[in-house]
């Protein structure tokens, strides 16, 4: 035992800069893998923990005046402690920097009892403090970018009266504020759980100080009452519920958001929110798993290179008697001792990075952001990490040298031709003996960083071609708007038709049908100018009644194919359609992508459910542009139909699954980076390996006349070898299974798949890879050179 | 030869020096103490000579032998090959130097292992900047001189002891040196092997080749033309062979 350990203290010591370099390159991995796992783990349970640091409302009543909502107070104030209990007023105010189109996405939220606490909504402060004075506001961190303030700055209202309210619900055109507020003072930007919103689009929110509040219920018109509560327990909150149903009683409640609210918080749907979630845990799992695919593929290749740096000295020990027995013992002490600098290294560097993590929406939920330490993950990651080494080292570490090969591999005979410092460094890389182990090692670390590089990189281009060509995910046209009304006005809708910056135009209608026994959304387009037609992605579009158009992920779940009949059930008999095509689920309404029947108006007619029609269907209108078309004169148009909440496709809608798929850009491109790492530390390892192992053949080569600079340039050539090889091989693999990974991406989003190749990035990559490659060769050409050349000959 | 014919064969060395060292010192610095290896050496080998170093481990032989192959620099003294002074050389030049006027064969072969037997010996004529087909038609040539035409395509782990020597000697001749030097060539040999190598040797010689040898062995240092002796340093002893060449 006391020889295996002065073996591998001997190794380590004396080659303590490849060692260095090895626990470097584990520790890498492992920190990665550990950070991204935790950070996983983090996201999934975000926006829970934010949820209950947060004590939002979860039970609310919202009527339209103050006595009932007094009322309903009273009622929470027996059930709950008071001071979980809050009264707002909703506002029909905005600041003038908000476009008309985006109104109603703002809440200007007054506060009349308790709103506006650290306990009850609005309750997470990012930045400032609470609005207390008379021109006080807070302001929510979506609104805050939207409006480009901070705490301090200053924000100029203006407000709608009671009559200017009245006459914009019935005359879109007599939207106009009438009241100048003047400036107020943004004291806090506050984070609520509508920011966490996977369509963060659309959840301003502007909260009141209660002097504030005072002062404009005077003047400005107010759109509802908010009474409620934040109830931790689910048994209570159902109690809560129906004593607040028999208090108020339903007669004394209008309008249709006039309901007791169950756990619904702020945001609208908690399922859609942890589904995003889920997409951003995926891709950090993902992330983990590279890294350990990299760390089991980097670590071993490079302990097999530390070994053969001391090979050299298993030929004498063995004269001494070293037996198999004592190579493994010493193996395994060596490779411990690595597992455990490299698992300290990993633990440390993962605890470094983890504020990096969670990422997108989930960053935005994380209720405590900053270091983290994830024990569980962080004691498994560490374990596994020791284990990775110790099982590599006696893979690898333990084999003795390998035999000089009886004659040059083939690959290698390639460069017999070349002119002699090429030809040399050509054998050096690939030789298939003793140094073979760094040779193969080396070229297959290089070339699975580079693919990996190549494969986030295409995956980043597609993503970002994506992101901007909204008809590939569900939006063939350039504005979209809800016809405010029950229908469109005749006239405006020819003076529309009639202008030439309209290419096209169609009133699309939303709502569901019953098709195989599963309700699914409906979209019917109705074309009125032009052509509009749905993205396909295979079959065709609808041509005539009877035919369908149906989502990818509908027709998979169902095992339906084009040529199929799809049953749909009416208030009658039940019809039947027939599937023409699989297309990208438009988004009407409340209806979007995860629906996915298309169809005529008159089938829509004949098979949507009337109760869904009335109360939930939506109706908008569509425009495409002709090309150079004027977008703000058709806008000026439109908004005679939309009241000017016409939204530009691309701008300001995004359907939550593509805002997902963004959310997750920093996994690729943390996967980009992580990659160019680990090639270069391979790089930098293999060269200087190379360099200390090669210093004998390039004396013997000096020795026969090769000149200094000759024999630097061999590791010059060597690494530039290097570069081109994992070039040559790592940038096709890795452009193709970027395609791949983006066609099964764009499958489970509903999108069309085009992918783009990174063709500059691929450049840079090459470039940089070569331009690295070559210096570190450089960088150990003179430690490979050493002067006078008979001491490297003796020495050897 | 008589004593005359010898003056004369002296004369005609003298006037065509081809190694030429003078009072040469090298010192190395090693952790303990530092080790004098040379300590006022001198040595002149005119050309056509076949020259034998002898002495006990540690007295500089090799050292010596570094030197006048410019793999080493002396800490003081001249050293000149073949006209050309080596003192003060860049180590470029010395490369060049090498090319030019010397051969080298070690005791361990210092093979290139990554290729084949044909393309070890091609090599320092690559280096040298001549032609691949005329180097080529060189280097078969040689391993048919030498007795290895047929291991061309072999790699030298594939060759005997005596095969390697034999492939290292090509190689030291592969651009036809002024000088051939070798440093115990047949220390790593069987006797069998070692007879081979100093049968070539002689061939060499007696064909024209310069060669400074370096060994411990008797029988060895007996086929050489003029032996010399070194201790502590020094030649204490230049002069033939007993049994002569």
């Amino acid at each position: 035992m006391a020889a295996a350990l002065l073996w591998a203290r001997t190794n380590l010591r004396s080659q303590w800069r490849s060692a260095a370099l090895v626990v470097l390159i584990a520790g890498l991995c492992a920190a990665v893998a550990m950070a991204a796992t935790a950070g996983a783990r983090r996201t999934t349970t975000s926006f829970d923990r934010f949820v209950r640091s947060t004590k939002d409302v979860n039970i609310f009543v919202s009527v339209p005046d103050q006595a009932t909502a007094d009322i309903a107070v009273s009622v929470l104030r027996r059930g709950v402690d008071p001071r979980l209990v809050a009264e707002a007023v909703f506002l029909a105010a905005k600041p003038t920097t908000l476009d008309k189109s985006e109104e109603f996405n703002l809440s200007v939220v007054g506060s009349v009892g308790n709103t506006i606490d650290r306990t009850v909504m609005l309750s997470k402060v990012v930045a400032g403090g609470l609005p207390t004075g008379a021109r006080d506001v807070a302001v929510n961190d979506l609104a805050a970018q939207r409006f480009g303030v901070r705490s301090g700055d200053h924000l100029h209202m203006v407000g709608y009266s009671p009559g200017a309210l009245q006459a914009c619900s019935t005359d879109p055109s007599a939207c106009i504020t009438d009241i100048d507020l003047g400036d107020v003072t943004v004291t806090g930007i506050l984070r609520v759980p509508s920011d966490i919103s996977p369509e963060a689009a659309g959840s301003y929110a502007i909260g009141l100080s209660p002097a504030l509040t005072k002062s404009w219920l005077a003047s400005v018109a107010n759109e509802s009452w908010l009474s409620g509560a934040f109830v931790e327990s689910p048994g209570v909150r159902a109690d809560l519920a129906t004593t607040l149903t028999t208090a108020i009683g339903t007669e004394r409640i209008s309008g249709p958001s006039a309901d007791v609210f169950l756990d619904t918080n702020s945001q609208d749907d908690p399922q859609r929110v942890q589904g995003a979630l889920d997409v951003e845990h995926n891709g950090l799992l993902i992330l983990g798993l590279l890294a350990v695919l990299a760390g089991l593929i980097a670590v071993p290749q490079a302990l097999a290179r530390h070994r053969a740096l001391v090979a050299s000295e298993d030929a004498p020990l063995r004269a001494l008697g070293w037996t198999r027995r004592n190579q493994l013992r010493a193996g395994a002490i060596w490779s411990a001792l690595l597992g455990i600098a490299a698992a300290v290294v990993a633990l440390v560097a993962a605890i470094a990075i983890s504020p990096l993590f969670p990422i997108g929406l989930a960053r935005r939920a994380e209720p405590s952001p900053g270091v983290d330490a994830d024990w569980l993950v962080l004691s498994v990651g560490a374990l596994v990490t020791l284990l990775v080494l110790l099982g590599a080292g006696a893979l690898f570490g333990t084999g003795g040298a390998r035999a000089q090969a009886q004659s040059p591999g083939r690959l290698a005979r390639l460069f017999s031709a070349s002119r002699p410092v090429p030809a040399t460094a050509g054998r050096f890389l690939l030789d298939s003996g003793r140094m073979s182990a760094v040779a193969r090692t080396t070229v297959t670390a290089a070339v699975f960083g580079v693919a990996m590089i190549a494969c986030a990189a295409t995956v980043i281009r597609s993503q970002d071609y994506l992101i901007t060509r909204p008809q590939l995910y569900g939006a063939p046209w350039d504005l979209q708007g809800a016809v405010v009304g029950e229908a469109p006005d005749p006239d405006a809708l020819t003076a529309l038709n009639e202008n030439r910056a309209v290419a096209a135009s169609a009133l699309l209608t939303g709502g569901r049908v019953n098709a195989d026994g599963a309700g699914i959304g409906a979209v019917a387009i109705d074309e009125l100018k032009g052509s509009i037609e749905p993205t396909m992605l295979t079959g065709r579009t609808i041509l005539h009644d009877g035919e369908v158009v149906l989502g990818p992920a509908f027709m998979h779940s169902h095992h339906l194919s084009i040529g199929d009949s799809l049953t749909v059930q009416a208030s009658g008999a039940p019809g039947s359609l027939t599937i023409v095509g699989s297309g990208v689920p438009l988004s009407v309404g409340s209806y979007s992508s995860d629906v996915g029947a298309i169809m005529t108006p008159a089938d829509y007619k004949r098979y949507a459910t009337a109760s869904t029609i009335e109360n939930e269907g939506g109706l908008e209108l569509a425009v495409r542009l002709a090309p150079g078309g004027d977008i703000a004169v058709v806008r000026s148009e439109m908004s005679r139909i939309t009241g000017g909440f016409e939204r530009v496709i691309g701008e300001s809608f995004r359907p939550a699954r593509i805002l997902n798929i963004g959310r997750v850009r920093s996994v690729p491109l943390t996967v980009e980076g992580f990659a160019g790492l680990l090639t270069l530390l391979v790089l930098v390892h293999s060269l200087a390996t190379v360099a200390s192992r090669r210093r004998h053949d390039l004396s013997v080569l000096r020795a026969i006349g090769m000149r200094p600079k000759q024999a630097r340039h061999v590791l010059w050539w060597h690494g530039g070898m290097l570069a081109v090889l994992a070039i040559a091989i790592g940038l096709p693999l890795g452009v193709l299974g970027g395609r791949l990974l983006w066609h099964a991406v764009s499958n489970s989003i509903d999108s069309v798949y085009s992918p783009r190749s990174p063709w500059p990035v691929l450049v840079v990559v090459a470039g940089g890879l070569l331009i690295l490659s070559v210096a570190s060769g450089a960088a150990f050409s003179g430690k490979a050179v050493p002067h006078p050349i008979a001491r490297s000959l003796r020495s050897e | 030869m008589t004593l005359s014919e010898h003056a004369l064969d002296d004369q005609a060395v003298t006037r065509d020096l081809v190694v030429s060292v003078n009072q040469v010192f090298r010192t190395f610095e090693q952790d303990t103490a530092p080790v004098r290896a040379l300590r006022g050496a001198d040595l002149d080998i005119g050309r056509g000579e076949f020259v034998a170093v002898m002495g006990p481990s540690g007295c500089g032989k090799s050292t010596l032998l570094n030197i006048v192959a410019g793999l080493d620099v002396p800490d003081e003294g001249e050293v000149s090959v073949a006209g050309e002074a080596l003192v003060g050389k860049t180590e470029s030049e010395l490369a060049i130097m090498r090319r030019q006027h010397v051969g080298i064969v070690f005791q361990f072969f210092n093979l290139l292992e990554g290729m084949t037997a044909l393309e070890n010996v091609l090599m320092p004529a690559l280096i040298a900047g001549r032609k691949r087909k005329a180097a080529e038609t060189r280097g078969r040539d040689l391993l048919d001189l030498l007795g290895i035409g047929d291991k061309a395509k072999q790699s030298p782990a594939a060759l005997s002891g005596g095969q390697r020597q034999r492939l290292a000697i090509a190689r030291a001749l592969a651009n036809e040196p002024t000088l051939l030097l070798a440093d115990e060539p047949t220390g790593a040999l069987d006797s069998e092997g070692g007879e081979e190598v100093l049968e070539l040797f002689t061939r060499l010689h007696s064909s024209g080749q310069t060669i400074l040898l370096v060994t411990h062995d008797q029988p060895v240092a007996d086929a050489a033309q003029r032996l010399v002796r070194m201790r502590d340093g020094r030649v204490i002893d230049d002069g033939r062979p007993a049994s002569g060449a």
